[in-house]
């Protein structure tokens, strides 16, 4: 296993460097000269020179690239602001910890809302249980996020003033973009562990639990859930992607001061070291968590973890 | 003369049974209603969308000072935004936008990834294993960020935002392709046609890619419904299609600074995205269950 976990961890690095490539790449074709960004619209050539030859941006491509690729991964600064001249990596280092905390209780909601919608939907099959969980994922799927959080806002900070619109001042302030950003994973969620339940319900072990006597409620839960759970997980990772997407759009409507929204905010001041930093980061906390749900097989099914463990042993004979 | 030997030795396994089985799967999605009642509103929602400079009652861009934020009323059934435009005339017109840039953008990340996803799977080796590991580096951006960066450099505009819809969505469908080729690459009329001497472009034009390309309309169905919602957070972010345009996100970008005092603006176009996301859904569902009824559950 801990090999495993080394090999991984090894893979991710031209992931992520493949990624500041990428970014780098697709933010240097841009037209637009970095210089006139920083300086204004008002200032002189002579003054405009000064900054090209101080930011290194007469260097060919391959230069700028190396040098950017040398400061974000050695010396892991994603550089200055063009719009503000302050740090890049400070302020996403600060925002950070509100994108996660929106994006993390998302993904808790949507297992926590899901699972147990698909199971119902799964046990009472073709029944009323069924069809109000399928309803339901289906509407999670296709209403826009954004949209949700603009209704909530509507219903809940403007008609009944229950809750902040805006800000983060208190924890109470994340229920909302939370709740809004869990939709699609919650419906994603219901429908992948109705099918794998379905599918492991009529399995043999699941009539032998239930012909020694076990409660229907045991029978779900000890013994058909965990083996349904593969695919389940295996999909969570995949919705962090869609969690962090939707997360720039909610951050956006609520005014959190996380990645998402310093991104969206850099774009019209065409600020690409916040740009580059932001979706870098966001890259890199992705992999971090598809990661984390490899390991997380290890765990969740004693077949794998065997595996690692027989080939060692295979091995050292 | 080798046309014709092509034909008899390399034969699909299912020839002749090829029309019944398109027949089956027709029978199939018409038997679904709930696929067949959204194909019929999505077909309307189109049609609505092309004629609209014939049946909306008001120009999408026609401005009246004088009523404007009006509520849903007679004369505008959906109300009027803040420059006294039809929402309703707008959402009708929207609808144009919203449609063809997401059905484009499928059909192009669609075509570029048959070519990778058939091309990777077919040859295999190293050549595989290059085009996935870069298709690894554009998953690990989560889509809509990579959408967002693309659309970020090259600005906003039609063709720019079908671009970076496009790329963002063309590994999912490579990925799914190749899975596919690799499964046909190795069945025996691929053998034959090799032994006959088919050159490898033909064999995976003609014998590799129309059997492999089914999970591909399920998979552009749901996608299209992806982008549509990914359309309207662009636009919603500022970028994507912009005003005066009437694109739904847009729209609510729009609408957003009224929510406190005329909250009604925010509802209608945010409707219409979910009307035709969830048809989109509804017949992706009902083509899934039509071409493989196995998969149903």
């Amino acid at each position: 296993m801990g090999r495993y976990v080394i090999k991984r961890l090894l893979w991710m690095i031209p992931v992520v460097l493949g990624v500041a490539l990428l970014i780098f790449s697709i933010m240097f074709i841009v037209p637009g000269d970095p210089a006139t960004i920083i300086a204004g619209d008002f200032s002189t050539e002579a003054e405009l020179d000064e900054i090209r030859d101080e930011m290194g941006l007469k260097d060919p491509y391959i230069v700028q690239l190396g040098r950017y690729l040398y400061n974000v991964f050695i010396k892991l600064d994603f550089g200055n602001s063009y719009a503000t001249g302050k740090s890049v990596t400070a302020e996403l280092l600060t925002r950070l910890p509100r994108t996660l905390i929106v994006g993390f209780s998302a993904m808790i909601l949507a297992l926590g809302i899901g699972i147990p919608l698909g199971v119902i939907a799964a046990v009472h099959r073709n029944g009323w249980g069924d069809r109000i969980s399928m309803i339901i994922a289906l509407l999670g799927i296709s209403l826009p996020q954004f949209w949700i959080a603009l209704m909530m806002v509507i219903l809940f900070s403007v008609k009944l003033q229950w809750l902040p619109a805006q800000g983060i001042e208190s924890m109470i302030s994340y229920l909302m973009p939370s709740v809004a950003l869990c939709f699609g994973g919650l419906a994603g969620q219901a429908r992948q562990s109705r099918s794998s339940m379905l599918e492991v319900i009529r399995a043999d072990y699941v009539v032998t639990a239930r012909a020694k006597g076990l409660t229907e409620r045991e029978v779900i839960v000890k013994h058909a859930l965990p083996n349904a759970l593969m695919p389940i997980i295996t999909l969570a990772g995949s919705q962090m992607a869609h969690i962090f997407g939707g997360a720039v759009a909610i951050e956006t409507v609520f005014s959190i001061p996380g990645i998402g929204s310093y991104l969206v905010a850099a774009i019209s001041k065409r600020d690409y070291p916040v740009i580059e930093g932001s979706v870098i980061l966001l890259a890199i906390v992705f992999s971090l968590v598809m990661l984390l749900v490899d390991l997380m097989y290890g765990f969740i099914d004693p077949r794998i973890k065997a595996q690692f463990a027989g080939k060692r042993k295979r091995k050292a004979k | 003369m080798r046309a014709v030997k092509e034909k008899k030795i390399a034969q699909k396994p299912n020839y002749g049974k090829k029309e019944n089985r398109a027949k089956t799967i027709i029978t199939r999605l018409f038997n679904n209603k709930l696929a067949i009642a959204a194909a019929v509103v999505l077909i309307l929602v189109i049609l609505i969308a092309a004629f609209a400079p014939y049946i909306t009652p008001y120009k999408y861009d026609a401005m009246d000072l004088s009523s404007k934020n009006q509520s849903p009323s007679f004369q505008h059934w959906f109300g009027t935004d803040d420059l006294g435009r039809d929402i309703l005339s707008r959402i009708m017109y929207g609808g144009r936008y919203s449609l063809t840039i997401a059905i484009i953008a499928v059909l192009c990340a669609v075509f570029v990834g048959m070519v990778i996803g058939s091309v990777a799977g077919f040859f295999g080796g190293k050549f595989d294993n290059i085009l996935m590991r870069i298709l690894d580096v554009f998953q690990a951006i989560p889509d809509l960020i990579l959408t967002i960066a693309i659309s970020a450099a090259l600005g906003s505009g039609f063709d720019k935002t079908v671009m970076a819809l496009a790329i963002s969505r063309i590994p999912n469908f490579a990925r799914i392709l190749r899975a596919n080729v690799l499964k046909v690459r190795t069945q025996e009329y691929i053998e034959a046609a090799e032994a006959i001497g088919c050159s490898k472009v033909r064999r995976i034009v003609k014998y590799v890619l129309p059997n492999s390309w089914t999970p591909l309309i399920v998979a552009g169905t749901m996608q299209i419904a992806s982008v549509i919602l990914s359309l309207a957070a662009l636009s919603f972010l500022g970028l994507g299609i912009q005003q005066p345009l009437p694109e739904w996100g847009s729209m609510l970008s729009a609408a957003r600074g009224y929510i406190r005092d005329y909250p009604y603006q925010l509802i209608f176009p945010g409707c219409a995205i979910a009307v035709c996301v969830l048809c989109l859904n509804l017949l992706g569902d009902g083509l899934r269950d039509a071409l493989d009824p196995r998969l149903k559950d």
